[in-house]
């Protein structure tokens, strides 16, 4: 692995980590019993709302159902801990095994992952497949069964009635040890390989399944974390309050949790680790003022219910005026570097290495073909997209496919790089058969594409875009070399979004050659580009094809581009192929200047 | 199960599953013509409560508490998208789940202030708890009147949806927002109309709901529309279809479950239906009438 | 209107030009990073068909559906009836008359026939006028008549295309948006298509297409303009616009010859 890419988020956490010290050492030194307890509070919301972050921010799913985790965590905690005597008191039918354990800390915790992690391990594995929207509804169906169990699982939990007797082992020292602990770990993972798969799956899952990511696979390994995270955080938080009991995780806590994350910032650990502070401090304060509290001559009545409610009032106002929280998507580190930087990155992009003179040099094409595809058909309801079309792609060949609105082009591309699967037809590419594969394992196969509209990870910076379609294991300096081959190194740490036009379509492609493919798919790369960008983007593919010693199929509709750049055509007309050969040919054929420019009317008038 | 049981635990059923799936169709029209689910949709039946207790105070005869409470549902319902949703109408799906379980926790918190924590009794007519004898069936007239009138409103909106012009509007919206507005078709006043139905369904299946638990506290809303959020994932989201289905479904799963199993597994009974569900989902995750989704 | 001969001097408003029904000036419509549409201008002439020709990616439909009030332009204006336009939403510019027939057609798939029919007149209150509409419109498309109430999303490719076209129509737009109707069609299905873009123009109405097919729009057209990567690269009347011409300008065989002969 790449140490350079560890350190970021290293330095980072221990950014968030000095402010937690100082306010560890502030509150030490000044505060009150009182005040050292909404701290341990704080610092275990910071714990708490990081785990569900580790999910809901990276995969951008929303999930109800953590606070079942938590509750598992700390009812494991409170089985493992409680004093023999004081547990047997309460759970006189408790197994032995349960009733003769006393735990430490450590273990403590590790059981309580460990607990969360199983039961998110199966109830996450019938999920996962799920859409979003479906999956945030089953979550809510997690914690109103776990909420349900732990009610009427009297011998485990002594139901409404709770238990008492956890031991205090979340000091303040603890707390905040905990809380730097799992800062690191959020910022870790969310730099991390998966923690960036998983982000550009949050961006554009079908882009992200098409740069080699498995989105159900890095989907579930962040649910199964943040569980575990989760477990972890009910554990000490167990060891904190003393007592609970099991109307507590439900939808009061669900809530809390949430609007730290939204208030603060939905993908940000900072962002998180604030929102914990805003909210442990305004519950803290409204919770006095509920009790009626005196200011100046007035006497306030005792008031209910303030907290959710002005709790509901910022997360609105916040979905207004700031949708991703606060901190939107920055981290203290990037916050440090704004300020500290004078100059922006200038966005002027450094021309490309000028193209080597190929003037009509035919690159040799072998007759080796790297992808055959036979009577590939596509039908989707009412309208046959591709009615038998036979594609043969040879080694180092730039092949274009073109053909009038509406002839099967791009559906040929998608059948190709498995985002349809075809209604009949057999593509083979080297020896593998891939028809109806799934785009990510086509993509580790060899295959890679641009898409018509372009699907950048918005959010995601220049150099994450390229690096997300890394495969684990790649040569750390890959990135480096694409980016410096396409001039985009000035950029790299600008978000996708604010690049102009003729950027993103270069990083589009950059990110299609990270993995060495053997055969990239352009689906119509020169849109929206004039005369000289077109010339660019030629001497560019054809560098790629020197380079990579790939073959290229190219869809487009600047035919110019398309006749100078291509060794051979392949003509479409609604589904079929009506000509193929070398683009001499193409343009004096009849059949294709008829299909583009349509054919006569059957009457004159 | 002897087969007088069956049949009075069908009824049931139809009761229950009747008040899931007028729910659950609320749900899914708002789901299908925003794209957003409503988590603030149980706050509407909690209102109708409220209203119907406040009716009673009044001293009106039950059927004009009904009424009154299944308008102000319906009212609020509007008054929510008004004031809550639009400002936010472009942002994202995520955003506004978030905002509406925000307006869920404001409108529960306003009760708990104003009312109070506790939950408040309303008389509902006494032959609600009689029971009529067929044969050797004994069938609760409460169930017999909540499936029937849930039938009656399921039949009346679907023929809205059917015959109506505005309706048919919706039905395009729901389809294909954008060449519904380039037939003419107004945003605004489609979606007013999606959040006035769907607030008249919460209305209705709130007054059903009270009838059976006669009392109202500032949570009530909340069990039946978790409920019905899950139903309608089961009958596929945004399909109105699939919600009614998926809200009988849920509710036979829940009452027969209850009829069945042993005493000491009894308060499992909800969440054993959702285990079910979720196993159903697990093998079809569009649900039942769910298109199928290109899985990645 | 009767043309002055060559001892007529052309006098006043009787032989004056009509004014333009629509007037695009300096329009420049971006969506995300791309420029689609560069000052582009353009007029329609009541009773007129107007042709959009150009390759793909030349920007046309980004054209009709900035007219139709999809998109907002960044610059430019566009003139109605006399009327500003531009800015306006879908539901307004219908209301002033406007009817898109998108490309790709967007029928509503679980919607029967009968039900399309009936949003596309959504806009109007005259039920007699409606039904009147109805039946004169599925009469000149019988296949749609036959399946009246049967799933649009059922429908062929042609029947759809057709269906898409009959429900614009029910609104009574003064002016027709036609966004690529040949597109997937069946020579003879597009000669009936066209066949009723004539008549419509018989009648009165007023059309802008986007098109494709070079002959047909020639063919049918009174006027045309060429757009080349979003903006107009050359107009006139169709019967002077040379076909070799355009069919260099799309295929580049000859390169970007923007200096007409």
């Amino acid at each position: 692995m790449n140490g350079r890419r560890w350190l970021r988020p290293l330095w980072g956490s221990a950014l968030i980590g000095v402010v937690l010290v100082i306010a560890t050492a502030l509150e030490t030194a000044l505060g009150s019993t009182s005040s050292n307890r909404t701290f341990v509070v704080f610092l275990v919301n910071v714990m708490l709302v990081l785990s569900i972050q580790a999910f809901i921010g990276n995969s951008g799913i929303v999930s109800f159902g953590h606070v079942a985790f938590m509750g598992i965590g700390a009812y494991t905690t409170a089985l493992l801990t409680i004093p023999s005597a004081v547990k047997l008191a309460q759970l006189p039918d408790l197994p032995s095994a349960f009733g003769n354990a006393n735990l430490g800390l450590v273990p403590a915790i590790a059981l309580s992952a460990l607990a969360a992690l199983v039961v998110a391990a199966v109830f996450g594995g019938a999920i996962i497949r799920m859409t979003e929207s479906a999956m945030a509804m089953a979550t809510l169906a997690l914690l109103v069964i776990v909420h349900t169990t732990f009610q009427n699982a009297n011998t485990f939990t002594r139901g409404s009635l709770g238990l008492a007797g956890v031991p205090v082992r979340t000091t303040v020292a603890v707390g905040t040890i905990g809380a730097i602990a799992f800062v690191l770990v959020a910022r870790l993972y969310k730099d991390s390989g998966p923690g960036l798969r998983l982000r550009a799956t949050r961006e554009d899952p079908l882009s992200a399944a098409s740069v080699g990511t498995n989105v159900v696979r890095t989907r579930y390994a962040s649910w199964l974390l943040s569980a575990a995270m989760m477990g972890a955080a009910g554990s000490l938080w167990a060891q904190s309050v003393i007592a609970f009991n099991a109307n507590q995780f439900y939808f009061a806590i669900t809530f809390s949790l949430l609007a730290m994350l939204v208030i603060g910032g939905r993908t940000s650990v900072t962002g998180a680790v604030a929102g914990a502070a805003i909210i442990t401090f305004l519950a803290d304060t409204l919770a006095r003022v509920e009790q009626g509290v005196a200011i100046g001559p007035w006497e306030l009545p005792r008031v209910t219910g303030t907290v959710q409610f002005v709790t509901a009032l910022l997360i609105i106002i916040t979905l207004i005026l700031r949708p991703e929280g606060i901190f939107d998507r920055w981290e203290l580190d990037d916050l440090l570097l704004r300020v500290l930087s004078r100059r922006r990155p200038s966005m002027k992009v450094e021309p490309a290495p000028a193209a080597p003179a190929e003037p009509g040099v035919a690159e040799v094409v072998d007759e080796i073909a790297v992808l055959v595809g036979e009577g590939i058909e596509k039908r989707f309801e009412g309208l046959t997209a591709l009615a038998g079309v036979d594609v043969a792609v040879r080694d180092r060949e730039i092949l274009g496919l073109i053909g009038p609105n509406g002839s099967g082009k791009t559906t040929l591309l998608n059948v190709v790089s498995g985002v349809y699967a075809p209604t009949a037809g057999r593509i083979v590419l080297h020896d593998d058969e891939i028809e109806g594969g799934k785009p990510h394992r086509i993509a580790h196969l060899g295959v890679s594409r641009t898409f018509q509209n372009i699907r950048l990870f918005s959010q995601l910076t220049v150099r994450e875009n390229v690096q997300a379609a890394t495969a684990p294991g790649i040569d750390p300096g890959r990135v480096d070399d694409v980016l410096a081959w396409f001039g985009l190194q000035a950029v790299e740490r600008e978000k996708a979004v604010n690049l102009p036009y003729g950027n993103q379509r270069r990083l589009e492609i950059a990110r299609a050659v990270v993995r060495r493919p053997s055969l990239i798919l352009l689906d119509e790369p020169a849109a929206g580009m004039n005369e000289a960008e077109s010339d660019d983007l030629l001497a560019n593919i054809r560098r790629i094809r020197a380079e990579l010693g790939c073959s290229i199929v190219v869809v487009d509709h600047d035919l110019r581009l398309i006749m100078k750049l291509c060794d051979r055509i392949q003509v479409l007309d609604q589904g079929r192929t009506i000509a193929i050969g070398p683009p001499r040919e193409i343009a004096e054929d009849p059949a294709v200047i008829e299909a583009y420019i349509g054919g006569a009317p059957a009457t004159t008038a | 199960m002897s087969p007088s049981e069956f049949v009075q635990q069908l009824v049931n059923a139809l009761s229950l599953g009747s008040i899931y799936a007028l729910l659950a169709l609320g749900l899914s029209m708002v789901y299908g013509v925003l794209g957003m689910l409503n988590f603030a949709y149980g706050e509407l039946v909690t209102i109708t409560g409220y209203t119907m207790l406040a009716m009673t105070y009044v001293g009106a005869p039950f059927l004009v508490v009904a009424i009154v409470g299944v308008i102000a549902a319906g009212l609020s319902s509007v008054l929510m998208e008004l004031v809550a949703f639009r400002p936010l109408r472009n942002a994202s799906f995520v955003s506004l789940l978030f905002t509406s379980f925000a307006v869920a926790q404001l409108i529960q918190g306003a009760f708990r202030q104003a009312v109070s924590v506790r939950s408040r009794g309303i008389p509902v007519p006494a032959f609600f708890d009689d029971a009529v004898q067929l044969g050797p069936v004994r069938i609760s007239v409460l169930s017999i009147i909540t499936a029937s009138i849930g039938a009656i409103s399921l039949i009346a909106l679907t023929t809205f949806m059917r015959r109506s012009r505005s309706g048919l509007a919706m039905r395009a919206a729901s389809q294909d927002f954008t060449t519904a507005r380039l037939l003419g078709v107004r945003a605004n006043r489609v979606i007013s109309l999606a959040f006035l139905l769907s607030g008249i369904l919460a209305g209705i299946a709130g007054v059903l709901w009270i009838a059976r638990t006669t009392s109202v506290n500032p949570t009530t809303g909340f069990v039946p529309v978790v409920q019905a959020f899950i139903a309608s994932v089961i009958g596929g989201l945004g399909n109105l279809r699939g919600a009614v289905i998926g809200g009988f479904f849920l509710g036979t799963l829940e009452v027969f479950l209850q009829a069945t199993l042993p005493g000491s597994l009894l308060p499992y009974a909800q969440g054993a239906s959702l285990l079910i569900v979720v196993a159903i989902l697990y093998v079809r995750p569009q649900g039942l009438l769910g298109q199928r989704v290109q899985a990645l | 209107m009767p043309e002055p001969t060559a001892d007529e001097p052309a006098v006043g408003v009787g032989v004056a030009e009509p004014a333009p029904l629509l007037a695009v000036d300096g329009l420049t419509v971006a969506y995300g990073a791309v420029t689609a549409i560069r000052d582009v201008s353009l007029t329609v002439a009541p009773g007129e068909i107007v042709a959009t020709l150009g390759p793909n990616g030349a920007g046309k439909t980004t054209l009709l559906r900035t007219l139709a009030g999809a998109l907002k332009p960044q610059r430019g204006t566009v003139t109605f009836d006399g009327r500003p336009l531009a800015g306006l939403s879908p539901e307004a510019v219908v209301r002033r008359g406007i009817a898109l027939v998108p490309e790709g057609r967007h029928i509503f798939p679980n919607l029967t026939v009968q039900e399309n029919l009936v949003v596309g007149g959504i806009t109007r209150r005259d039920r007699d006028g409606l039904r009147e509409d109805t039946e004169r419109l599925l009469s000149r498309f019988p296949i749609l008549a036959e399946r009246a109430s049967q799933l649009a999303g059922t429908l062929s490719g042609g029947e759809q295309q057709q269906l898409a076209i009959t429900r614009a129509l029910m609104s009574r737009p003064r002016m027709l948006l036609l966004d690529e109707p040949s597109l997937g069609l069946a020579p003879i299905v597009l000669d009936r298509i066209f066949e009723l873009i004539a008549q419509l123009r018989a009648e009165g109405a007023t059309v802008l297409l986007v098109e494709q097919n070079v002959h047909r729009a020639l063919d049918l057209a009174d006027r045309a303009y060429v757009l080349s990567v979003g903006a107009v690269v050359a107009s006139g009347d169709t019967d002077r616009l040379v076909e070799g011409e355009l069919e260099r300008s799309y295929l580049g065989i000859s390169g970007t010859d923007r200096s007409g002969p």
